[in-house]
C-alpha cells in the first residue's frame, strides 16, 4: 500500500475507527513508557539545581505542557484548514477532539508554570511574556471548544470553530511577539524564565518526558476523534452497526 | 465536462437533509424554459430546504445541478446566482428604509449601476405607488410581500425560486402576481414554487415535484 | 451612482435613522472613562499614565457593545441571505458595512477622545498620536469583532460568545495601541508601535473580510 492509498483510505471514517483501535493502544502504552522514565530521570536521578533546589523539577511537567498547547494548536490549524478546503470529515473530527485536550495541556501549562513562579520570581503570576501568552491561547481554546458545540448542525460549528482556530493560528505568533515586545519595553520589570545552559542529565528526562507527552496526546487524540466520528456518521449505517451490532 | 439533460435547469439525484434529517433520496426533476414546477409536500418535507439548496445557500453533499446541460456549483457560481432570484420567507426588505430604498438597495446588490427605471416599474406594477415614502416596518404583511414580489419585476432573472409567493396576499395582489409571473413564463422564465394551496387554478404548472413525509 | 458606494451611503443612512440607539456606545466610553478617576487616586501623574490603557480598553468595550447587533437586523430580515446570492462580491459588501459600522460607532468615539484626555489628564500635545494609533485599532477591531458577530450569527444571545472570541484576538491590537500612546506621553518615539498597529491594520483589512464572509455562507448552510 502506498503512503498516498494508506492516506486516502485513512479519510474514510469506517477505515479510520476501525484501525484506530490498535494503534490507540500502542500509543498509550509507549506514552505511558516514556512518562514513566521521564519522571524517574527528571525526579530522581537529575541532580538538584544550585539555584533552584528541588523547585525546578516542575519543568518536566511544565515544559512538556506548555509544548504541548502549541503544538496542539498547530494541530487544530492543520485539521480545520483541510477540513474547510477540501471537506474531509475526519479533519473535522481530529479538530474538534483535540480542542479540549489543548486547553488542557495549557491549563496544566499555566498553573505549573505559575506555581514555579513562586519559588523563583516570588508572586504567583507575574506578566512574563511566555505566561501571558499562554493565558491568552487558553481563551482562544475555550473559545473554538464553545463555538464548536453550539450549533444545532455539527458540521456548522465545525466550520465557524475552523475559522477560528485558522484565524487564532494567524493571531498566536503575534500575540506572542506583541506581549515580548510590550516586554522589552518595560525594561525594569522583565522576568528571566529558563533560559540557561541545562545540564544533560537535566535535560534527557525533559526530551522524554516531551516525547512521552506526544504519544499521551496521540492516544487521546484517537480515542476522542472515535466518538466524535461516530457523532458526525449517526445517520450512516457503519455507524449505526458499531454503536448496536 | 459531464452534461445533463437539455434546455434549462436539471437537479439529479439530490440527497436532501436538515440537519441529521433524511428528507429525501435521489431527488431528480427539470424545468424548461417557459415552464415552472410545483413544489408541494406537507410542513417540514423540506421544501424550503430543497429552494435554498438551489439557490445556493445550502450545501449539496450529494447529487447534482445542470444548466442548459453544463454542471455546476449553486454556491460558488457567479453566473447562478445572477440568473436567479430567491424569494424566501423573509422579505428581504430593511424595516427602516422605505419600499423605493429597499428596492433601489437591491438593485445595489444585483450590480445595477442606476436602478431607477426599473424600480419605478417594480413598483407601478404591484400598486404600491402610495406607499413608496413610507418605511417598511410600518407597511402590512401582504404590502410587504408586494414590495419583495416587486423585486422580480424591477430586476428580471431567468430562475425564480419562490416560497409560499402568494402568502399575505389579497386577491388583486394574487392577480397581480399571476399577470407578471405569466409574462414571466412567456419570455421564456423558469420557476418552481414551493406552496400549500395549488396554483394549478390560476396557472397550470409544468409539474409537480412532491416531497414524502419526513422520516 | 457607483453601486458600492450607495450600498455604503445606504447603511450609514440606516444608522442614522437609529441614531439614538448608535449613540449609546459613545455614552457609555464617556462614563466608563468618567468612573476611572472616581475609583482610584485621580492623583494627575497616576491618571496620566493610566489614561491610554483606560482609553484604549474603553473603546474596545464600546465597539464590542454594538457588535451583537452589526448582522442581526440584517439577519432577521432576509437581508443578509440575498447577500449571499448576489452576484456580486460578498467580501466587497462586508468591507463596506464594517467600513459603516466603524463610521457610526468608532468615528464618534474618536472625536470625543480630547475630552478624555482632558479628564484623565493625559498630554494634550500628544494628541494627535493617540488619534491616529486609535484610528488604525478601532478599524482593526471593527474587523475582528465582526468576524465574531458573524460566526455566532445564527446563535441566541450571542454577545458573551462574541466577547470570547473577539477579546483574546484582540490583544496585540491592544498592546500595540495603548502603547503608543504611552510611549508618545514619555517623549518616546511612538512609531514602532504605529507601524506595527498599522501592519495588522493592513493584515485584518486584506484577510477578514473572507473570513466574515465564508462565515456568513457557513450560517446559511443547514
Amino acid at each position: 500500500m502506498t503512503l498516498k492509498t494508506f492516506l486516502h483510505r485513512l479519510g474514510s471514517p469506517p477505515y479510520f475507527y476501525q484501525i484506530s483501535k490498535p494503534w490507540g493502544r500502542a500509543f498509550a502504552w509507549i506514552g505511558l513508557g516514556l512518562i514513566l522514565v521521564g519522571l524517574y530521570g527528571g525526579l530522581w536521578l537529575a541532580p538538584p539545581d544550585y539555584q533552584q533546589g528541588n523547585g525546578f523539577r516542575i519543568m518536566y511537567v511544565h515544559v512538556p505542557s506548555a509544548w504541548m498547547s502549541l503544538f496542539v494548536f498547530m494541530v487544530i490549524a492543520v485539521a480545520s484548514f483541510i477540513g474547510l478546503v477540501w471537506r474531509m470529515r475526519l479533519a473535522d473530527a481530529v479538530a474538534a477532539a483535540s480542542a479540549p485536550l489543548g486547553a488542557a495541556f495549557t491549563a496544566v501549562a499555566l498553573v505549573t508554570g505559575s506555581l514555579w513562579g513562586k519559588p523563583m520570581w516570588g508572586t504567583y503570576w507575574v506578566w512574563d511574556a511566555r505566561l501571558t501568552s499562554e493565558l491568552i491561547l487558553f481563551f482562544l481554546y475555550l473559545g473554538i471548544i464553545t463555538l464548536n458545540r453550539s450549533f444545532e448542525d455539527q458540521k456548522t460549528g465545525d466550520k465557524a470553530a475552523a475559522i477560528l482556530a485558522l484565524i487564532g493560528a494567524i493571531d498566536v505568533p503575534i500575540v506572542h511577539y506583541s506581549v515580548d515586545w510590550w516586554q522589552t519595553l518595560h525594561q525594569g520589570s522583565s522576568f528571566k524564565g529558563l533560559t540557561s545552559e541545562i545540564a544533560p542529565s537535566m535535560l534527557w528526562p525533559l526530551l522524554v518526558m516531551m516525547a512521552g507527552f506526544m504519544f499521551y496526546y496521540a492516544w487521546l487524540v484517537l480515542w476522542r476523534t472515535r466518538s466524535e466520528i461516530l457523532l458526525r456518521e449517526m445517520d450512516r449505517e457503519w455507524a449505526q452497526r458499531v454503536v448496536e451490532p | 465536462m459531464e452534461t445533463g439533460g437539455g434546455q434549462g435547469l436539471e437537479v439529479r439525484a439530490v440527497e436532501l437533509r436538515r440537519g441529521r434529517r433524511l428528507l429525501a433520496r435521489s431527488l431528480s426533476f427539470g424545468v424548461r424554459p417557459g415552464d415552472y414546477l410545483e413544489l408541494t409536500g406537507p410542513n417540514g418535507s423540506g421544501k424550503s430546504t430543497l429552494l435554498r439548496l438551489i439557490a445556493g445557500l445550502g450545501r449539496m453533499e450529494i447529487g447534482e445541478l445542470f444548466w442548459n446541460g453544463t454542471a455546476f456549483n449553486p454556491q460558488k457560481e457567479v453566473a447562478h446566482h445572477a440568473r436567479t432570484l430567491y424569494l424566501g420567507h423573509a422579505d428581504g426588505l430593511k424595516g427602516l428604509l422605505s419600499i423605493g430604498e429597499n428596492l433601489r438597495l437591491f438593485g445595489a446588490l444585483r450590480g445595477c449601476r442606476d436602478p431607477g427605471k426599473e424600480v419605478e416599474e417594480g413598483i407601478g406594477f404591484y400598486g404600491l405607488g402610495h406607499l413608496r415614502q413610507v418605511a417598511c416596518e410600518r407597511l402590512s404583511q401582504g404590502q410587504r410581500r408586494r414590495a419583495a414580489l416587486a423585486r422580480l419585476r424591477a430586476f428580471p432573472a431567468s430562475l425564480w425560486l419562490l416560497d409560499e409567493p402568494t402568502t399575505a396576499l389579497d386577491r388583486d395582489g394574487v392577480e397581480r402576481f399571476f399577470r407578471h409571473f405569466r409574462l414571466h413564463l412567456e419570455q421564456g422564465g423558469m420557476a418552481l414554487v414551493a406552496t400549500h394551496q395549488s396554483l394549478a387554478r390560476w396557472m397550470a404548472p409544468a409539474g409537480e415535484v412532491m416531497l414524502g413525509r419526513p422520516r | 451612482m457607483n453601486p458600492w458606494l450607495f450600498f455604503f451611503r445606504t447603511e450609514l443612512g440606516v444608522s442614522w435613522r437609529e441614531r439614538r440607539r448608535v449613540m449609546l456606545p459613545l455614552v457609555f466610553f464617556a462614563i466608563v472613562a468618567f468612573l476611572f478617576p472616581l475609583t482610584m487616586n485621580p492623583k494627575a501623574g497616576l491618571l496620566a499614565r493610566m489614561a491610554p490603557g483606560i482609553i484604549w480598553v474603553d473603546a474596545m468595550l464600546a465597539i464590542f457593545l454594538g457588535l451583537e447587533s452589526l448582522f442581526r437586523h440584517d439577519h432577521e430580515e432576509g437581508i443578509l441571505e440575498q447577500w449571499v446570492l448576489s452576484p456580486t462580491s460578498l467580501e466587497l459588501r462586508v468591507l463596506f458595512k464594517v467600513a459603516s459600522f466603524w463610521t457610526v460607532t468608532s468615528l464618534p468615539l474618536l472625536l470625543m477622545s480630547p475630552l478624555l484626555v482632558l479628564w484623565l489628564s493625559f498630554p494634550v500635545q500628544e494628541l494627535g498620536i493617540l488619534l491616529v494609533g486609535l484610528f488604525l485599532g478601532t478599524v482593526t477591531l471593527c474587523f475582528l469583532g465582526a468576524l465574531g458577530a458573524a460566526l455566532t450569527l445564527t446563535l441566541r444571545q450571542s454577545s458573551m460568545l462574541i466577547a470570547v472570541l473577539f477579546l483574546p484576538i484582540a490583544t496585540p491590537i491592544l498592546i500595540f495601541g495603548a502603547h503608543s500612546a504611552i510611549l508618545a506621553a514619555r517623549d518616546l518615539d511612538p512609531r514602532p508601535a504605529l507601524y506595527l498597529l498599522a501592519t495588522l491594520f493592513f493584515l485584518t483589512v486584506g484577510i477578514v473580510p473572507k473570513a466574515i464572509s465564508a462565515a456568513l455562507r457557513i450560517s446559511y448552510e443547514t
